[in-house]
């Protein structure tokens, strides 16, 4: 369906009269937006999530309108045209109902859990949408009715290095590996040579999150980066050294010396801090 | 996008096929293990563990499958672990020490004929 002329508003009514003809009873929802290259965008939401909107300055907004009706609930509705402007930094987030509904939670809750995520500092659009997919553990069976679409304005070139610190919380492994496997990829490891990196990264970050912080929070940076084809990989918490490490987790460790070319841990009052290096290319 | 854990169990005969899928770790592997185990009947002879869905197991996986060989064997009961051909699970499956104990078989058809 082509608009070239037309508005969001318009190909929404269109795709609205469509369903109803060709496929009564089926009910969908759509965005549909013109983003132009001054920023703003004009856009038709039939029933949609509202569009998420963080400022350069990393303030997230929801762009909730009042409702209007999903595409195959009624003929002729009247939808609008809306505009919002994107300044140069600032990131759209568009997103489906499943990212944001769960069990024995009020969608109001569910939207304000994910602006507050999304407000969470983050160093690009990668691990915003790590972010914002892990968070939480999802129902398994809402997990083919996920999509998030983000955007940035002006944005910078994905990250060379990843400096990135996350909760003690086993829940910030799936994003963390999300975060590093593209990464990786991007840095020329292939998948059989990033799994090894993310079996023994998550070794040592689940280490700190079962070890090195008492009840309550703690957090645990991570840094990578890659240099003539090494790879060198750094996990520090700042947790007290409760108990030995190690112990119950002798796998975890012989799996990290087995896959990494070189594991070096430090421990002292200030936390721990493990180093792992491989070589996965050539020198260039 | 990785789904978190999840498992299907399907029986087939005297067997339990159990597919795991997802992400493998220290969120879900219990719950995997638990389910997993929960679903075996006391006459079941074996129950074959499908791991063909699995994008990432880690060390508390490779102990969920070691802990489930243990209890099986102590009721004399058989289990079988499929991983394809190439998958990127395979080394640290290897490291973790499982195909020493548990026989792995590259498709299900491979592991039927075994039984």
């Amino acid at each position: 369906m082509a608009f070239v002329d037309e508005t969001p508003s318009w190909a929404v009514s269109r795709v609205n009269d469509f369903l109803l003809h060709f496929d009564p009873g089926v009910m969908a929802t759509l965005l549909i937006g013109l983003l132009a290259a001054d920023g703003t965008m004009t856009y038709a939401n039939a029933g949609h999530m509202p569009p998420l909107v963080v400022d350069p300055r990393g303030r997230a907004r929801l762009f909730e309108e009042p409702g209007e009706p999903a595409l195959g609930a009624v003929s002729s509705p009247r939808y609008r045209d809306r505009v919002l402007t994107l300044d140069t930094g600032s990131t759209l987030i568009l997103y489906t109902d499943g990212l944001v509904e769960r069990r024995g939670r009020s969608l109001e809750e569910g939207l304000e859990a994910l602006r507050r995520a999304a407000e969470t500092p983050w160093a690009n659009l990668d691990m915003l949408c790590a972010r914002l997919f892990g968070t939480e553990a999802l129902e398994p069976k809402l997990a083919d009715d996920l999509a998030l679409l983000s955007l940035r304005i002006g944005s910078s070139p994905p990250a060379e290095e990843i400096h990135t610190t996350i909760e003690a919380d086993p829940r910030e492994l799936a994003p963390l590996r999300r975060l590093l496997r593209s990464w990786l990829a991007r840095r020329g490891a292939d998948d059989e040579q990033a799994q090894g990196v993310l079996v023994a990264v998550c070794e040592a970050a689940a280490n700190s999150i079962e070890h090195a912080y008492g009840p309550g929070r703690g957090s645990i940076e991570i840094d990578a980066v890659e240099s003539e084809g090494v790879f060198e990989i750094a996990i520090r918490d700042q947790g007290a050294w409760r108990e030995p490490r190690g112990i119950g987790r002798g796998l975890g460790s012989s799996l990290m010396d087995a896959l990494m070319d070189e594991v070096a841990v430090h421990t002292d009052e200030g936390g721990t801090s493990v180093t792992m290096r491989i070589r996965l290319r050539p020198s260039t | 996008v990785n789904a978190p854990g999840a498992v299907d169990v399907v029986r087939d005969g005297d067997w339990l096929v159990a597919a795991w899928h997802g992400e493998i770790d220290m969120t879900n592997a219990e719950a995997l293990q638990r389910h997993t185990l929960g679903s075996m009947h006391n006459t079941d002879s074996g129950l074959t563990v499908d791991l063909t869905g699995v994008s990432y197991i880690d060390s508390v996986g490779i102990r969920s499958l070691l802990a489930i060989r243990r209890l099986l064997a102590a009721r004399q009961q058989r289990l079988f672990v499929i991983v394809p051909e190439r998958s990127v699970l395979e080394k640290a499956l290897d490291l973790g020490g499982v195909p020493a104990v548990i026989p792995v078989y590259r498709s299900m058809a491979t592991a039927r004929e075994d039984r």
